[in-house]
């Protein structure tokens, strides 16, 4: 009867001994962040969200990694800041831009990587005017970088601030295949959408799309109109 | 003496251990899967086999879901929105099931059966193997192409993990698959099984699948993604001449046993002996069977376990029939302040192409013994009156709702619904391949058992006219168009009327509902153009009480459509990526 209790209390005090030590690894506790500046209008540069351009990690050591892929924002930011601290190559990619290279980042607590990108194009001076019922749009397009032909441009009015080419109430829309690249950069545009509600406030946007293979749209600031 | 007794018995003990390591005993075969040597005994067991393999290929029947809500084919339903992004939404990565394929082709040359069995199984098992490929080329691109059975040996993990080939080499390689198929197979085979044709009439949908993607797509990766534009013309010569071979062999005819055309048309999807059909897939009550009457089948007239309406066909997809004379389809209503008034609510959709009520149940149509009532509400001294209930009565004397004396129902009882309701919200309901002999008590949980086509004539012809315009031969895409023309009963073109659009356009209504139009768009690269946040619409019924005649008006729906131009090319699951790091994922994902 004792040795089964001195057995039992053995065998207790020898399972208990795993509690003492904490083996678990340490959270991702690494995070890397920045900001994308257009080079032409020399602001944050403007995407969409879902799709507005994509940040891929490649974390050094890792041969049988696959990359950590997370989205930027529409405003041109990006941050993830649940990952190993590690060195990594950083590739901001999938965006409205020309194709940058990978950098290199050792990411610790908090590592920032800005990118200077060129746009397909840029939607210069953009002013928004409302009078009653409809909102008119004044802009140009530039671009420093020639890529492919430009074949559309589009004002955007929404009810909510996310307004993009997939979240409209109403828009309008200019088909520019078949007209010259020249003579659309040289073209000064005033695009009017019409049908707006007196009082409500209108989120406005102007995009722009050349022919590029991932069919990314170049956005405008928003601008926040209330109707008269 | 106690010792020795124990150390006697130890080595008793022992001896009996050891003695069981040195037979196979354990090493016995499982009772309950047959082994590779036992499938490739009997011919009745490779039989077997083949059926597994066929049941997994991903045809887009019944079973699938269906895509016709995320396209203007229908949309105005059960769910509020149907967008469609993120690339998750038709999954399919048959790895497994290429392995069996493979499995089967490296058994066959020494299993125990005839040489002509052998040769017509390995064409089937290449057929099946291309249909795989097929499924996921046009979901993701190019992808790794496996032609032997990979076995894990111990320390080949690195062989084992393949990387992706190009959209060209895959297609090549579906190509490859169905030729050889075509050449091994007989002309004809068992009920339900492929022959030669069928390996053709693939081809010929599969060449369209990769000319379109060099015409309409770009290159990316490396060319895992599309196929360099200047390919695509050999692309549509392939896919036309291997139409033309179907269509030479006289072997199949276009459905036209019923004189009547709308009827003709509605049985084409019924009939067992389909001359039509290349290749079909059977089902048999209650063994194996499917759910399509249940879920589709209008309000009023649904089965005891209840769904229905589960596709509301939109009159966006109305107006696209022509009416006979070929004139655009629009539909006459006047205007809502002049509307035109009809006693006969259905002459509505008189002289347009029959096609289109054989797909559709239109507002207050007969199908199978009821009048399907959708009607969404009445007007009165020029006041219209709605209600979301089917008891809801109108009293004609007080000119006001009324439960207690109205006589009156203001809506009907298979509609109006809105969104998100039990009952169509667009005013339409699906007709196609619906079996009106299939008894009310059977419509219910895998109840129905009509067959699916798969591959049918009339799609081999729209291919061919589809390549040969392309291709810039008018002549010959008129000819084909103009049969399924005539068969449907529309005055046939003219060659100053062929266009590309026209010959789509063909397509789109002719396979209406077949689970085409989502891949169509998507190759022509049109369905972020369409999908852009864009809002079907309803045909709501009124009944005038005053005029006692029916008049109709337009509606927008609330649910809307987004096509992410993401979605051209699916996401591969990231648990795949995970497993073979040699996978490179695809755009925005």
């Amino acid at each position: 009867m004792k040795n089964i209790s001195i057995t039992l209390i053995f065998g207790v005090l020898t399972m208990l001994c795993s509690c003492a030590k904490i083996d678990n690894y340490v959270a991702p506790n690494g995070g890397v962040h920045g900001i994308l500046t257009d080079k032409i209008t020399k602001e944050n540069f403007q995407s969409e969200q879902p799709n507005g351009f994509t940040v891929k990690l490649f974390e050094k050591g890792g041969k049988q990694n696959s990359p950590i892929v997370f989205q930027g924002k529409p405003n041109g930011s990006y941050e993830n800041a649940f990952v190993f601290q590690n060195d990594y190559r950083l590739l901001v990619t999938e965006g409205a831009f020309f194709a940058l290279d990978t950098v290199a980042v050792n990411i610790g607590k908090s590592a920032e990587t800005n990118f200077e990108v060129m746009p397909f194009l840029a939607v210069m001076n953009p002013v928004a005017t409302a009078e009653s019922g409809k909102i008119t749009v004044s802009y140009r397009l530039k671009r420093e970088q020639v890529g492919h032909k430009i074949i559309e441009r589009k004002v955007l009015v929404s009810k909510v601030p996310t307004v993009n080419n997939s979240v409209f109430d109403f828009k309008t829309q200019t088909d520019l295949t078949a007209l010259d690249d020249t003579a659309i950069l040289a073209a000064n545009y005033a695009d009017t959408v019409s049908g707006l509600v007196s009082g409500q406030t209108y989120y406005v946007r102007v995009a722009a799309r050349t022919d590029n293979v991932l069919k990314k749209y170049n956005y405008s600031k928003i601008f926040t109109v209330k109707m008269p | 003496m106690k010792t020795k007794l124990l150390h006697i018995l130890s080595a008793l003990l022992f001896g009996t251990l050891m003695n069981s390591c040195n037979d196979k005993r354990l090493d016995i075969k499982p009772l309950d899967i047959l082994s590779n040597e036992q499938v490739f005994q009997s011919e009745a067991a490779i039989t077997a086999y083949m059926a597994s393999l066929y049941t997994a290929m991903p045809m887009e029947d019944f079973n699938f879901g269906g895509f016709a809500s995320n396209t203007d084919e229908a949309g105005i339903g059960m769910t509020l929105a149907n967008s469609v992004r993120g690339g998750t939404s038709t999954q399919w990565w048959g790895y497994g099931n290429v392995r069996n394929v493979n499995n089967l082709l490296e058994n066959l040359p020494a299993a125990k059966i005839g040489e002509t069995l052998k040769k017509t199984l390995t064409g089937e098992a290449k057929f099946i193997r291309a249909y795989y490929y097929l499924a996921m080329v046009k979901r993701y691109g190019g992808i790794p192409i496996i032609k032997e059975v990979q076995n894990y040996t111990g320390d080949n993990i690195s062989e084992l993990q393949v990387s992706r080939n190009t959209e060209k080499e895959v297609y090549d390689f579906i190509a490859g698959d169905l030729d050889e198929a075509a050449s091994l197979l007989p002309e004809t085979n068992a009920k339900g099984r492929v022959g030669k044709y069928a390996a053709l009439a693939l081809k010929s949908r599969a060449m369209l699948y990769a000319a379109s993607s060099a015409k309409y797509g770009h290159v990316l990766l490396n060319g895992v993604l599309g196929i360099p534009a200047a390919d695509a013309p050999k692309y549509w010569q392939v896919s036309m001449d291997a139409a033309r071979a179907v269509i030479a062999s006289n072997k199949y005819v276009l459905y036209d046993k019923v004189p009547n055309k709308q009827t003709n048309f509605e049985q084409l999807f019924l009939d067992r002996d389909n001359p039509e059909s290349i290749l079909s897939r059977f089902f048999s009550y209650p063994d194996k069977t499917h759910n399509y009457d249940r879920n589709v089948i209008p309000f009023g007239i649904r089965g005891p376990d209840g769904y229905g309406s589960g596709t509301g066909p939109t009159l966006e997809l109305v107006e696209q029939y022509e009416y006979t004379d070929g004139s655009p389809g629009i539909i006459k209503i006047g205007t809502p302040e002049n509307p035109v008034y009809y006693t006969n609510p259905t002459d509505l959709f008189k002289d347009f192409d029959p096609r289109m009520r054989a797909t559709v149940i239109v507002p207050f149509d007969e199908w199978k013994g009821s009048v399907i009532d959708v009607q969404a509400g009445i007007y009165d001294q020029g006041k219209k009156w709605e209600s979301g209930d089917y008891t809801a009565l109108y009293n004609l004397a007080t000119h006001k709702p009324d439960n207690a004396n109205g006589t009156l129902h203001i809506v009907g009882l298979s509609g109006f619904g809105t969104v998100g309701s039990e009952k169509s919200a667009s005013g339409f309901y699906v007709k196609k391949y619906m079996d009106p002999s299939l008894e009310r008590s059977r419509v219910r949980t895998l109840g129905s058992s009509q067959p699916w086509v798969e591959l049918r004539y009339a799609e081999v012809l729209l291919n061919y006219a589809e390549a040969a315009m392309e291709l810039g031969n008018v002549a010959e895409a008129r000819d084909k168009v103009n049969l399924i023309r005539a068969r449907a009963g529309i005055v046939t073109l003219k060659d100053a009327d062929v266009t590309i659009e026209k010959v789509r356009h063909e397509r789109l209504v002719e396979l209406a509902f077949e689970n085409h139009r989502w891949w169509d768009y998507r190759r022509w690269r049109l369905s972020d153009k369409l999908f852009n946040n864009t809002k079907p619409t309803a045909l709501k019924p009124y009944y005038d009480v005053d005029k006692k005649a029916y008049r109709f008006e337009r509606s927008v729906s609330i649910s809307y459509k987004t096509f992410g131009v993401e979605v051209y090319y699916e996401r591969i699951d990231p648990a795949e990526l995970a497993k073979n790091p040699k996978l490179v994922q695809n755009p925005n994902y």
